[in-house]
């Protein structure tokens, strides 16, 4: 019989019975192991998942407390009211009714007994399987703050979160999706800061994924976001609990998906892209500084290539004589056109990025001094690439990784508004601006559009996305993200 | 259609007259920018009862014969913008060679774009007209630097166009005031009061505008005056920056193609519901052929501003006669 047919089955009274199911279910996989053996005169069987438990745990709070109980009664009923009632075992204790449950618990670590002539089982959460400690976060670096990130096992992540948040307004519910993978998802917000209709949109949404596997936050996420073609993504994802904590008390949403070190935080908006944790550890003036920086970085890792072989190709004129001859000159031996010219070394970059993300760190090196160092040099001096469009590539792939978040966006973007401004010059960028700009205007989610507080203008937002006041400004007047939903 | 805010649709309709301020072929004089303004008061004053009805919960596309009146308009003013930016794309460097003519080429890029502008829906876009509404005022910022030392009172010239000439001329540039009355409808929020404030941004915006051009190219005979002032507007000497205006131009083109056919598809909706899937595609093909079928009509004929007032007063006049008769 195959698992899914057990899986709404009610467990058997009898324990033999039960023992087979579980054996026939597992197809007598060698992890599952079951040892059977009598408790206060009533026959037991205590099953657990190997490598998934902490064995000397078992040992000390389960197998010597169960073994040592004598019962009046001799039945499994007797057997369970007394380890209910008598003894603590563990604190995650929970009742298993039927065998899709029984794996379910079985598989996340739990330690199960099923007793003979019970119709149910107990399970006592014994988890010890092994797993990466706290560290610091690989993709969202912080100078000032806190230097802890999460991890890929659920329950620490939401550790994480609730020693920072100790509101009793902070709710962390647990559930589980995907059919084969049955993967725990931990649904994180304020109860007081998030309106109850948002977070019931949000659980249909997550009810209506039917996908046999959750392995990445990738294949969640479309599931939460609008069907229409978004360029920018409308939910975001952070693996600093320190910043999941900032946006649960705005009144956001977030997910923590069992086996990946990030959350999903829903609704996401465009500004909160060049937000950063540090922002608000520095001086407001300094932080401003930054924060302007960082959207001019955006525009430059977008339109410089594509301004670039615009202006040069065909609208000359808009160039200072001198610039006009310097580039002249340098693009005078270049075998291509600027456009190929400009493709071409964009194209060579994301290869040799590519390469050097997916080798081993030692080989990745090696990639990079070939990539950077050999072909870019050896690519000028031999003629085929001016200086000029590989400074200018340089400059806008560099001003790419300002803005991490949405660099997958922002590179297809440099493409398309290269072709424009090669093919059509300031015409077809102005062209393409409209529509990306209308695209991402049109990003909205649950009610919360994307580019809020810009459009539509929200006055007293601007002190943290145009600038940054302080924290004496800050503190007065609450905000939720609510102040935006349209 | 979407509920909007006041100021994203004061933002749209300003982008719109903005559009067709820029491509302006009247030479521009005092008496213009007087013309201008009076034509606009007139808009003011004839916009009030329609308001009046709309605030009292009265729709007055919910008669059928509205409907084919503001369909007809809105086409009509769609295919007008069309021919508007055939005309100044001659102007205006595109780069573009094609066998079938580069206009046709243009106009088939704006219309893909606006086609998918369209598609998604009246929010989005004027959600972008704030967004593009604050580019454009740094733009402005930038031309009116630009002018400071190139503006000169000598330029100021007297025309031998009669103000009624002038006042008609405004009232032909501005075909986004029937727009404004179907778009008042999805604003549950103080009609009059917006009505008020878009049409003093939009005085205030031309006639800062049109005083620019004359200051700086008021005695240079052009076909675009508006135009030819911003390519005299330089504020630095060592680097041109005209080029900026193809980037207005062509975003303010887009903004008021797609508001006309975001306008016509929802009416067309109305009218033909057999033809709600293909709202967008009907819109902007009628458009195209409207424009084509107008390609040689003088834009600022005297007959569009009457057809444009009496195009918006015989549908007000409609609902308060069907007010009254209930």
């Amino acid at each position: 019989m195959k698992y899914n047919d057990y899986y709404y089955t009610p467990l058997n009274p009898s324990l033999s019975e039960n023992i087979k199911n579980i054996r026939e279910i597992s197809g007598g996989s060698s992890d599952v192991l079951v040892n059977e053996f009598e408790a206060g005169g009533v026959k037991c069987a205590l099953l657990c998942c190997e490598g998934m438990v902490a064995m000397s745990i078992i040992s000390e709070l389960v197998f010597r407390p169960i073994t040592h109980i004598t019962l009046e009664n001799k039945n499994a009923k007797s057997l369970y009211e007394h380890i209910n009632n008598k003894l603590l075992l563990s604190a995650d204790r929970i009742e298993v009714i039927n065998y899709g449950n029984l794996f379910r618990t079985l598989n996340s670590g739990f330690a199960v007994l099923i007793a003979d002539g019970a119709d149910t089982a107990l399970a006592f959460g014994v988890q010890g399987y092994p797993m990466r400690s706290v560290n610091e976060p690989s993709g969202e670096a912080n100078v000032m703050g806190a230097h802890d990130g999460f991890v890929e096992v659920i329950r620490p992540n939401m550790s994480l979160i609730r020693r920072r948040l100790k509101s009793p307004m902070l709710v962390l519910e647990l559930s589980f999706i995907g059919s084969k993978t049955q993967t725990d998802i931990c649904l994180c917000y304020m109860q007081d800061r998030v309106p109850k209709s948002l977070i019931d949109k949000i659980k249909k949404s997550l009810d209506n994924i039917d996908l046999e596997s959750v392995l990445s936050t990738g294949y969640i996420r479309p599931f939460l976001e609008s069907r229409r073609l978004e360029i920018f993504s409308s939910t975001g994802t952070t693996e600093r609990p320190d910043v999941l904590c900032s946006k649960l008390i705005e009144g956001r949403v977030a997910i923590l998906i069992d086996g990946i070190p990030f959350a999903i935080v829903i609704p996401k908006l465009f500004c909160e892209s060049f937000q950063t944790l540090d922002d608000y550890a520095y001086k407001p003036y300094y932080a401003v500084f930054i924060r302007w920086i960082k959207y001019f970085a955006f525009l430059i890792a977008i339109l410089l290539p594509s301004l670039y072989v615009a202006i040069s190709l065909h609208h000359p004129e808009l160039l200072n004589p001198q610039l006009l001859m310097i580039l002249a000159e340098a693009e005078e031996s270049a075998p291509v056109s600027l456009l190929a010219e400009g493709v071409g070394v964009l194209l060579l970059y994301e290869i040799i990025r590519e390469a050097g993300l997916r080798l081993p760190k030692v080989v990745g090196g090696a990639v990079s001094i070939v990539g950077g160092l050999i072909i870019g040099d050896s690519a000028v001096q031999s003629g085929l690439v001016s200086t000029p469009m590989l400074t200018i590539i340089a400059l806008a792939v560099t001003s790419g990784f300002v803005v991490p978040e949405i660099n997958q966006s922002v590179t297809i973007l440099r493409f398309v508004f290269l072709f424009a401004g090669g093919l059509l010059g300031l015409f077809g960028i102005s062209l393409v601006a409209c529509v990306v700009l209308v695209n991402i205007c049109a990003t909205e989610d649950y009610g919360f559009p994307y580019t809020a507080p810009i459009s539509p203008f929200k006055k007293k937002a601007m002190r943290d996305t145009l600038g940054r006041v302080g924290f004496r400004k800050m503190q007065k007047g609450e905000f939720t993200v609510e102040e935006y939903y349209e | 259609m979407n509920k909007i805010s006041v100021a994203q649709l004061s933002a749209l309709l300003i982008s719109c007259d903005a559009f067709a301020l820029i491509c302006l072929t009247s030479s521009l004089t005092l008496t213009s920018l007087l013309g201008f303004t009076i034509g606009t008061v007139i808009q003011f004053i004839i916009a009030i009862p329609a308001l009046f009805c709309i605030s009292k919960g009265e729709k007055i596309t919910s008669s059928v014969a509205n409907r084919w009146i503001y369909l007809i308009y809105s086409l009509v003013w769609g295919g007008l913008i069309l021919i508007r930016i055939w005309q100044t794309s001659e102007v205006i460097y595109i780069p573009l060679e094609s066998e079938f003519g580069e206009k046709l080429f243009i106009t088939a890029l704006v219309c893909a774009a606006c086609l998918y502008i369209a598609s998604t829906g009246l929010k989005a876009l004027a959600r972008s007209a704030i967004i593009i509404g604050g580019f454009g005022i740094i733009c402005l910022i930038i031309i009116i630097l630009g002018a400071l030392g190139k503006a000169d009172i000598s330029h100021i010239k007297s025309g031998n166009r009669s103000l009624a000439d002038e006042i008609f001329t405004g009232l032909t540039m501005s075909g986004s005031f029937g727009t404004f009355i179907l778009l008042a409808e999805n604003i549950n929020y103080k009609k009059i009061k917006l009505s008020a404030l878009y049409f003093l941004i939009r005085a205030v915006f031309v006639a800062i505008v049109g005083g620019i051009s004359i200051l700086v190219a008021g005695r240079i005979k052009s076909q675009f005056p508006i135009i030819t002032a911003v390519e005299l507007s330089q504020p630095i000497k060592s680097q041109r920056i005209d080029a900026v205006f193809i980037l207005i131009f062509v975003v303010l083109a887009i903004v008021s193609l797609a508001l006309q056919t975001i306008v016509s598809s929802h009416l067309i909706q109305k009218v033909f519901p057999k033809f709600a899937k293909f709202r967008y595609t009907s819109a902007l093909i009628l458009i195209t052929l409207m424009g084509l079928s107008l390609s040689n009509t003088n834009l600022y004929s005297s007959f569009y501003a009457v057809i444009f007032i009496i195009a918006y007063l015989v549908p007000t006049l409609i609902t308060l006669t069907k007010q009254k008769g209930e």
